[in-house]
């Protein structure tokens, strides 16, 4: 199959990954609710930035979309490259904002979990290559592979983290404010990783964030949450491979202005 | 608190000191003030009955050691057992762990009889009451251990479809290892006490058990002062044993679950 690196594709029924949520609602409490009538699309192997307030229910449309909170009314269907039946409960995946590894598990352990928890487990040496090449493809050396997570950076931890997210190899990866934690130079250094990885195998990235540059860099839209929807979606024109150097770029700017003024409006509102 | 700062050196130099300024004070008083051994012997004499009854004294402490440990195995076997039920569900919480509470609250010296008429003068007895004196610290912590897991971590499962089973093997009971750790220490203690009162009930003549407890009923109708404190001795170091042994097991055999919980450098 010809990977498209530059934009994603909108033929759904060829690729899996795309997203179509429909009127979703979300209320945790009668009368309180966190989401309400949020509509997108989402193509296939698009990544997808999302800004907005705290609280604003970012995070809860990402578990919503994971299945992790049920929704109270609408609609959510994912296109997923479903190869074999058991692919089925590991299509999407998740990374939060805290790297959430098990402090009893070594690097190696925690990114051999998800493969554990299959329903059918595929054999030890399988999974050990697959595990080998998640930790590989985000830069874990097998010298680091015995090591606990107290034993570990900030930075490797998240790297910990997005390898067992990788492991299962996800046709969708929703990121919840995964490097907010990070220094800038680190949080750079993560979002090429990202970057990298999207060109090596295209799958459809969510990826919340605070910071706008990080959102203008790592997407091909930008969802502006106002309260409880989307108020606004941003095209990103700025071209692919996307590089640091871009950063500085004129488009750019425009782009970083564009999106803080549609934050600010929907803050007004 | 002792300050991390200090060496373990300075601390047990210290502490010796302690001691022994403890135990000058002490036999200068029985000497110049011509206190009566019955009323409180010297630290020289209960150093010299602890000699002259080791053999004794040593088998109360490998009996009464053992009735303690059976009894804190127990505890912990069945407090974890207990503790995996109570973590099903919460409606099993609230039906049975009033329960467990009010087993807390019934003074075990007033049930010791009971048990002693319905178990007999003997090592059994005496290990169901180390058992049932230990048992809550376990059921609570344990149970603490299984239900307190972080939420981010129980939506990976959920999103992996882990079961209930794989949540509970893979999550719940490693994340619960170190309360487990924590309730024993608290249980450790408990046991001891738990079979020094059994041993009292036991008692001397009715068998041919011979633990702390029971030397201590003998050698208190003989007014044997000075064994007394020497009995009182052994048994704080039993505790000490005890505690050391799961402070041990928690630092060898479980370092992987209870280290990064910090609580070792409390």
């Amino acid at each position: 199959m010809r990977q498209n690196l530059t934009a994603p594709s909108s033929d759904r029924a060829a690729n899996g990954g795309g997203i179509s949520v429909k009127d979703l609602s979300v209320r945790y409490q009668v009368g309180h609710a966190i989401l309400e009538g949020l509509n997108i699309e989402i193509a296939s192997n698009e990544i997808l930035g999302l800004v907005g307030a705290s609280g604003c229910g970012k995070s809860t449309f990402l578990k919503a979309l994971a299945g992790l909170t049920a929704p109270t009314a609408g609609h959510i269907s994912l296109a997923y490259r479903t190869r074999d039946s058991d692919r089925v409960s590991n299509h999407i995946a998740y990374v939060f904002q805290d790297a959430t590894l098990l402090p009893w598990r070594n690097v190696f352990e925690n990114v051999r979990l998800p493969l554990e928890l299959k329903a059918t487990r595929s054999g030890a040496a399988n999974e050990k290559l697959s595990v080998a090449a998640a930790l590989d493809s985000v830069g874990l050396d097998s010298s680091a592979w015995h090591k606990f997570p107290r034993q570990l950076s900030g930075g490797m931890r998240m790297r910990n983290s997005i390898a067992r997210a990788l492991v299962t190899d996800p046709d969708i990866l929703l990121l919840d404010e995964p490097f907010a934690a990070l220094d800038d130079m680190l949080r750079t250094r993560m979002n090429e990783l990202i970057l990298q990885l999207w060109q090596q195998r295209p799958r459809t990235i969510l990826f919340v964030t605070h910071n706008i540059a990080e959102a203008i860099m790592m997407s091909h839209r930008v969802a502006v949450f106002g309260s409880r929807r989307i108020a606004k979606i941003i095209d990103n024109p700025l071209p692919w491979p996307r590089m640091s150097e871009q950063r500085t770029s004129r488009d750019f700017a425009e782009q970083y202005g564009i999106v803080s003024q549609a934050l600010s409006e929907v803050a007004i509102t | 608190m002792i300050r991390e700062s200090d060496s373990l050196l300075k601390q047990l130099v210290l502490a010796t000191m302690v001691f022994f300024a403890f135990t000058t004070v002490w036999h200068f008083a029985v000497i110049l003030g011509e206190i009566h051994p019955i009323v409180l012997p010297s630290p020289l004499r209960v150093c010299k009955v602890i000699w002259e009854e080791r053999s004794k004294l040593l088998g109360g402490f490998i009996t009464t050691g053992k009735a303690s440990l059976l009894g804190l195995a127990a505890s912990v076997v069945i407090g974890s057992i207990i503790g995996i039920f109570f973590s099903q569900a919460r409606w099993l919480r609230s039906a049975f762990y009033p329960y467990v509470v009010f087993l807390q609250t019934v003074p075990i010296v007033a049930i010791a009889p009971l048990l002693i008429t319905w178990f007999g003068y003997g090592f059994q007895t005496v290990v169901l009451i180390a058992t049932i004196i230990s048992l809550f610290p376990v059921v609570s912590n344990v149970t603490t251990g299984l239900i307190s897991v972080d939420e981010n971590l129980k939506d990976l499962f959920r999103l992996s479809k882990a079961g209930r089973f794989n949540t509970l093997v893979k999550l719940r009971i490693p994340h619960a290892i170190s309360h487990l750790v924590l309730g024993t220490r608290i249980s450790a203690g408990l046991a001891v006490i738990g079979t020094i009162v059994g041993e009292f009930f036991v008692g001397t003549g009715t068998s041919d058990y011979v633990g702390l407890g029971t030397l201590m009923t003998g050698w208190q109708n003989l007014a044997r002062t000075d064994a007394l404190i020497a009995v009182v001795f052994v048994s704080t170091l039993l505790g000490l044993c005890t505690l050391g042994l799961v402070n041990l097991l928690a630092k060898t055999l479980l370092y992987r679950w209870t280290s990064s919980s910090g609580f070792e450098n409390e």
